[in-house]
């Protein structure tokens, strides 16, 4: 097993007095899919979210391929980074919203172009060749000059599914991308996500879609209640789940 | 895709006849607007016709001040001053609300007390307070707090009627601009923030390059009305004796009794000014209206050219589709 990309270590985290995340630990080795799974309210978004500092934890760690998120170490005291370096830091992870969040004043072009031109300092005509081939690649390249209202909601996805790989992050974090979409285009999202997984992209992927976990994640989660319960290959939790909580769970979701 | 799309096309294609035309379709009746329109237009018909009749009204009079100098330099004063006012509200009211927005507790309480004071006390007695400031302050000087003071000057000597209504028209403009533009920037959905973050947008280019440009869709409309509002709001600057179009306008009629038809030269005046500021408006509105859906025009012109714009759009799909 090769070294881990993503080392998460006793994760807590609360807000105004409760415990959200207590005692987090998770290793995510480069190129593995891990689906998150786990009943409303019981920190899988705030894990995300901690991992990327758009939540600062309480205390444990979050290292991404060897660099600590968020705070550094400064004379035997830890000292937590400014705005400015923390944002250096986040261009290592994407991170793909249930609610999309594309920038509406921008076509989808701009919205992938943005990061290549002012992070990566790529030229107008290499930013946007490079738009263009994210595009080409979640099937949208004819898209590119419309407007985020212009396009459907499984378009939309996939055109932010892009822009987090604009920068060519370390490590892809997925918060229910699937949940605001009709059902009838669940699928053209999952479908470039499990293409992304078989290229080997390492992800960390929120969702009740249980069928893209068995299908694409190397291995699954199953969060309650601030604390990882259960974890294993698609078929160890999705089959044979030890815990009466995850059982209950999937019966739920099934249904 | 096409495939999906073709066989959508052959459902919807089975209900109504085919060939339907929509774009020839009459509006709806709405008997009502006609009845409306009735009882309006007899209401307008009198109303010109009391403007024509009545002599008080004196449109010669009208006629003969509406380009004359001392009203034309009445209203370059007016414009000037609604210039410099808003451009000091409109710069210091950006201060004041990153000041109130920073996490520097001494800024946010400077900024709420400013707005405070500024917001909560009548514009005339701020004005009226700024040309007096001698009487409070005899001599005014630059220097270093409890140090020497490098240059100075008679306050009543430095406070003319023009400084005062610069002064007092725009540091009041401010704490209602800051306030406006604080609106602006929370209506910004938090996800687009977030997303901004997420990217590793650092927070000076988020901030000018994703939050403030989906504000100015918030923040252009009430600043135009804080225009027009200023536009007027000068004529209050007469009471301290600045010579704006309505001092020009008293001077004139106190001393030839004309009121009526000088006031109305004020009016019209003060229309063309706020008109042209209308359109103004329709245009920045459209600018950052972009990727926006449908939004509806707040102006009448805006409205029109909209519907112009539809139509052509309607007639190209047509064409391309043909
Ligand atoms: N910013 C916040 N302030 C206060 N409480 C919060 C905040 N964010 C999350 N919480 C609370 O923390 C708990 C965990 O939230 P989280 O969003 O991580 O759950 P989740 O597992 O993602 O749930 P869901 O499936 O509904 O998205 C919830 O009880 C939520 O109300
Ligand atoms: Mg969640």
């Amino acid at each position: 097993m090769s070294t881990p990309i993503v080392q998460i270590s006793s994760l807590r985290k609360h807000f105004s007095g409760v415990e959200v995340l207590r005692g987090i630990d998770l290793d995510v080795t480069p190129g593995e899919t891990v689906a998150v799974l786990g009943a409303s309210g019981s920190g899988k978004s705030t894990l995300l979210r901690c991992i990327n500092c758009l939540e600062m934890p309480d205390g444990g760690s979050v290292v991404l391929d060897g660099e600590m998120m968020g705070h550094r170490h400064h004379g035997g005291h830890l000292r937590r980074l400014t705005e400015n370096h923390i944002a250096v830091q986040r261009r290592q992870v994407g991170m793909v919203f249930q609610s999309f969040n594309l920038f509406p004043h921008w076509t989808a072009l701009q919205n992938i172009m943005d990061g290549p031109r002012s992070v990566l300092r790529l030229s107008r005509d290499a930013a946007r060749e490079k738009a263009l081939t994210l595009l080409e690649r979640v099937g949208l390249r004819e898209r590119a000059e419309a407007y985020p209202r212009q396009l459907s909601g499984g378009q939309q996805q996939r055109v932010a599914i892009a822009r987090a790989l604009a920068l060519e992050p370390k490590v892809l974090l997925f918060d229910e991308p699937t949940s605001a979409l009709d059902p009838e285009n669940v699928g053209e999202v999952t479908d470039v996500m499990k293409s992304l997984a078989a290229e080997g992209a390492t992800m960390l992927v929120v969702t009740h879609e249980l069928g893209f976990a068995r299908a694409a994640a190397d291995r699954v989660i199953f969060m309650d209640d601030g604390v990882i319960l259960e974890q294993g290959t698609p078929s160890e939790v999705l089959d044979r789940a030890r815990e009466p909580r995850t059982q209950e769970f999937l019966r739920k979701t099934l249904e | 895709m096409t495939a999906d799309r073709r066989a959508d096309h052959e459902v919807a294609s089975a209900g109504p006849p085919t060939g339907v035309d929509f774009g020839t379709a009459r509006s709806p009746r709405r008997p009502l607007t006609w009845v409306t329109a009735a009882f309006v237009l007899i209401l307008a018909a009198q109303l010109v016709h009391m403007l024509f009749t009545n002599p008080n009204f004196e449109w010669n009079t009208v006629a003969r001040y509406m380009l004359s100098a001392s009203i034309l330099k009445g209203v370059g004063t007016t414009l000037l001053l609604t210039l410099v006012a808003m451009l000091i509200g409109i710069v210091l009211g950006g201060v004041l609300v990153v000041f109130r927005m920073s996490e520097n507790l001494v800024l946010r309480f400077l900024a709420s007390g400013y707005i405070w004071v500024f917001r909560g006390t009548p514009q005339l007695v701020q004005l009226i307070f700024w040309f007096n400031v001698g009487l409070l302050m005899p001599v005014i000087g630059l220097g270093i707090p409890f140090g020497p003071v490098f240059v100075s000057a008679e306050a009543n000597s430095l406070i003319t009627p023009m400084l005062a209504a610069i002064v007092g028209l725009g540091l009041h403009e401010a704490a209602y601009q800051a306030e406006i533009y604080r609106g602006g920037l929370l209506s910004v959905d938090e996800g687009q923030l977030e997303a901004a973050k997420a990217l590793g947008m650092k927070p000076t280019r988020m901030f000018f390059k994703i939050q403030l440009p989906q504000a100015m869709r918030f923040i252009v409309p009430p600043t135009f009305s804080a225009i027009i509002g200023m536009t007027k709001g000068t004529s209050l600057v007469m009471v301290i004796g600045g010579a704006e179009l309505l001092f020009s306008v008293q001077e004139i009629y106190s001393q030839t009794f004309q009121t009526v038809p000088l006031l109305i030269v004020a009016s019209l005046w003060y229309l063309v000014i706020t008109t042209l500021l209308n359109g103004v408006q329709f245009f920045i509105e459209r600018h950052y209206g972009r990727g926006a859906s449908r939004g509806g025009s707040a102006s009448m012109i805006g409205r029109y050219l909209d519907r112009r714009s539809g139509l052509r759009l309607l007639a190209e799909t047509r064409r391309s589709e043909a």
